[in-house]
């Protein structure tokens, strides 16, 4: 790999790094944007619909992922890891490994001639484990770049991938290449991940097999999901009734997240309404602490689906068995009514809350904030010392932040801080370059 | 029904200990946690209610205080770790402190230093007046009633019987009154029914749940929470109850003793003679009981252990104190020749003995009764209008 020489290094290729970059590139700056995994997109691509209009989440994120590949001002950097940054007059010196893809990305055309060879089968950790994929693929049909990438650690090396790919692209010899950008600003877009799914041991301890989290929910929602109707995982029955546990991941200083998600009412009122579009016999309850409806045209949302017949329920669902049948059943102090109630479902969604990304190894949380040097919030997000004053600027000068990085938040505002970076950065870049100048 | 407000409520109950209280949201986890929280039965979120609301007479009419057996399940899964376990354990204090006459109850659950103080002043009082009512101390054999004269201990333990019976009466019927007022009762609804029907509810309540600990042994423990079934929640406690009601057994089967002539009080027994055997044998697991339960305190074992009252501490310290005293006595009687310090023992044994049974109604002692009582009304389900019958019942459905 060639090194390069940049104003702004975006790491993390989500909604909210994708816009930063092309923010910034639009203006005339040079931008490289490295994503760890092999395509761009983020986990928005993985949704279905985004709340509160109801548009087709494909629809908006697939044209900024194709902007962003083809962008003359970016340097799209799929399958790339930041290791360390270093301190130079002038900016940053960002050491980056490109991880073997064991294709070679220039003769790749996407054909996927390999992916119709390959004899092993994975679960695709796109559809939540839900569906498959052989252990060498293009990522998924709308990835960028369209690049087959193989994964050492489930392919059995049988060849066959090699003898059927037209362009002779797949190399089993490669090894991880390291590289280096030079730059003026870094913003870290690096997101978030769920709170785990097996965290409460009163919830099952994520062992019950029709208790799912909230993303997949959103893959049996989305017109490219795995099996492209709502089914149970359990035993693919069709469910009937159904149930979303508020608050299943945050708010509880039992498992350390003591803030709100701010996205998972939303999230749970839109995939009520999706299923009551999808399934429009089946009854949806939600079991809620608060609702909190707080966004541009949110509260009416959440009218909307209460009018739909959708059920709001107040009470902390405080336990979740499962039956002869793997029908979850949930217990809840019903505190309006001041009642306790034992109620079977057909399928339960935990809405689990958003927590730092970990690192590329699983291990650690901290690993971007680590390797930029970044302190944490009480929250483990990276820390925002001016929120007001300047909101998207870390402890330090030059490294920007946005999105997901530095606390939960929904996808318009992720796209806001986006925006908001790539302003900043672009200011600091101008004062840098005049300083350059008169120096 | 109107209900008066008073205001100072949350503060009084932070003084008793009920940390966090502020932090409850009012999410029902707690109650739906706990597996002893049913239909009629709503708690803890429902006292927790009633305490941010003020209500006073609400909470002080509530049994359901004294249905809980502070397993600490709520508390460990509280989303706001409100600590609602150790918020019961706090009204519970309260209560005792309301329902005993003169609130003499507040010197122990909130004042360490003072309530200590008494206490320990009391074992001076007894011992200091013993020991000027001692008489001869024979030295080839401990003859503890010869030192101190059997008439006037067992005149001291029936004065302190009687004042005790008496105060427990009144503590009763305070709080079977404020239970009766807050549910429109009144007190000929709590032996309603036929007498089969209370005399059902009084079995249950004093022989299957007080002294076989069925709810506590059976929906109180959390496989996770047991490691060994001896130091089980339920267990340690039963062993100091049972122990505790054994040496009572011993003492007053000896007495019976003294009474039809067959043996008189402090004579020389070999270990194997019945009561002694009885009382040995009580007192070694009431020791384990009581030991067990100072460590769970002492080390926060869980959460049900992390939050003690001077109250708590104090009863286990009595509690400790006369059954080590007790068997220290023991060894000195069977140990050749009459060691002096066995006398000294007898007298700190009876002080401290004295103290404690004194201080039932004030202590977390009192929970013994007001826990007996609160299960009979559980178990009889007094109500002031007739229940719909089974027909009206399914129709409804």
């Amino acid at each position: 790999m060639d090194n390069l020489h940049v104003d702004t290094l975006v790491v993390g290729g989500g909604i909210a790094g994708m816009q930063a970059a092309l923010d910034l590139a639009d203006q005339g700056f040079q931008v490289a944007l490295v994503e760890r995994e092999p395509s761009i997109g983020g986990k928005m691509i993985t949704l279905s619909k985004v709340f509160p209009t109801l548009d087709c989440c494909s629809c908006i994120t697939t044209p900024k992922m194709s902007a962003v590949a083809h962008h003359p001002n970016i340097h799209l950097l799929t399958y790339c890891e930041l290791q360390s940054i270093e301190e130079t007059g002038s900016g940053f010196h960002a050491a980056i490994v490109q991880k073997p893809r064991y294709v070679d990305a220039r003769k790749c055309t996407g054909c996927r001639e390999c992916e119709y060879a390959c004899p092993v089968t994975v679960p695709s950790p796109f559809d939540r484990g839900l569906g498959a994929y052989r252990a060498i693929r293009v990522p998924f049909s709308t990835a960028v770049p369209q690049k087959a990438v193989l994964d050492m650690e489930n392919c059995i090396l049988c060849g066959k991938c090699e003898k059927e790919c037209p362009a002779g692209a797949v190399d089993f010899t490669q090894q991880p290449e390291p590289f280096e950008i030079e730059t003026t600003t870094i913003i870290a877009a690096s997101g978030f991940e769920l709170t785990p799914l097996n965290a409460k041991k009163e919830y099952g301890g994520g062992k019950l097999r029709n208790v799912v989290d909230p993303l997949m929910m959103e893959r049996f929602l989305a017109p490219t999901g795995p099996y492209g109707r709502v089914l149970r995982p359990g035993d693919g029955k069709e469910p009937t009734s159904i149930a979303y546990v508020q608050c299943a991941g945050s708010r509880d200083q039992t498992l350390g997240v003591e803030y709100c998600s701010r996205v998972c009412c939303m999230y749970a009122v839109k995939q009520a309404m999706l299923i009551s579009g999808a399934l429009p016999m089946a009854d949806i309850t939600i079991y809620y602490m608060d609702i909190r409806t707080f966004g541009k045209g949110y509260e009416q949302f959440y009218q909307n689906a209460k009018a739909m017949g959708v059920e709001f329920v107040r009470g902390k669902v405080a336990a979740i068995r499962e039956d002869g049948e793997q029908n979850p059943v949930i217990k809840v102090e019903l505190t309006e009514e001041g009642r306790i109630v034992e109620r079977t479902f057909d399928l339960v969604i935990l809405s689990l809350g958003m927590t730092p990304a970990p690192g590329s190894n699983g291990t650690t949380s901290t690993s971007l904030s680590a390797s930029l040097g970044l302190p944490l919030g009480t929250d483990k997000f990276i820390a925002i010392p001016a929120p007001n004053a300047n909101p998207c600027a870390s402890a330090r000068p030059g490294i920007f932040v946005t999105g997901t990085a530095m606390g939960p938040m929904d996808i318009v505002d992720s796209i806001v801080t986006a925006s908001s970076a790539a302003s900043a950065a672009s200011a600091y870049i101008r004062e840098h370059q005049k300083e350059a100048v008169y120096a | 029904m109107t209900h008066r407000v008073d205001s100072s409520l949350l503060y009084e109950l932070k003084e008793f200990g009920a940390v966090g209280l502020e932090k409850c949201i009012n999410c029902g986890n707690c109650t739906a946690i706990c597996s002893l929280s049913k239909e009629d039965d709503r708690f803890p979120r429902h006292m927790i209610r009633m305490a941010q609301l003020g209500m006073k007479d609400e909470l002080l009419g509530s049994q359901e205080l004294w249905l809980c057996y502070n397993c600490g399940d709520c508390s460990e899964t509280c989303p706001q770790q409100a600590e609602p376990a150790n918020f019961m354990a706090a009204a519970r204090c309260y209560a005792v402190t309301h329902y005993a006459p003169l609130k003499i109850g507040n010197l122990f659950c909130k004042r360490p230093l003072l309530g200590g103080s008494i206490a320990a002043l009391m074992v001076l009082f007894f011992s200091i007046f013993m020991y000027g009512e001692s008489q001869t101390m024979a030295t080839e054999q401990l003859k503890l009633f010869g030192f101190i004269p059997y008439e006037l201990i067992h005149t001291a333990g029936l004065i302190g019987m009687v004042l005790i019976g008496l105060l427990s009466v009144v503590a009763i019927l305070t709080m079977m009154s404020r239970i009766a007022r807050v549910n429109h009762l009144s007190f000929k609804d709590f032996f309603n029914g036929t007498r089969m029907n209370w005399i059902r509810a009084f079995w249950d309540a004093v022989i299957v749940q007080s002294l076989g600990q069925k709810r506590y042994r059976e929906e109180c423990e959390t496989p996770e929470n047991t490691r060994v079934w001896y130091f089980s929640k339920w267990f340690v406690h039963a062993a100091t109850m049972w122990g505790f009601l054994g040496l009572l057994f011993a003492t007053a089967l000896n007495y019976l003793l003294d009474i039809i002539g067959v043996k008189a009080t402090g004579a020389f027994v070999p270990i194997w003679y019945p009561t002694r055997l009885i009382g040995t044998l009580s007192g070694l697991l009431f020791m384990y009981g009581v030991s067990a339960l100072l460590y769970k305190r002492w080390k926060s074992v869980d959460k049900a252990h992390s939050f003690s009252r001077p109250s708590d501490w104090i009863f286990l310290t009595l509690l400790w104190l006369s059954g080590v005293t007790g068997f220290i006595i023991e060894i000195a009687l069977y140990l050749p020749g009459a060691p002096l310090w066995g006398y000294w023992m007898f007298i700190f044994h009876v002080a401290v003995s004295i103290t404690l049974l004194l201080l039932l109604p004030f202590t977390k002692f009192a929970h013994a009764i007001y826990r007996i009582v609160a299960l009979y009304i559980h178990a009889l389900k007094p109500s002031a209008e007739a229940k719909p019958t089974q027909p009206e019942a399914a129709a409804a459905d």
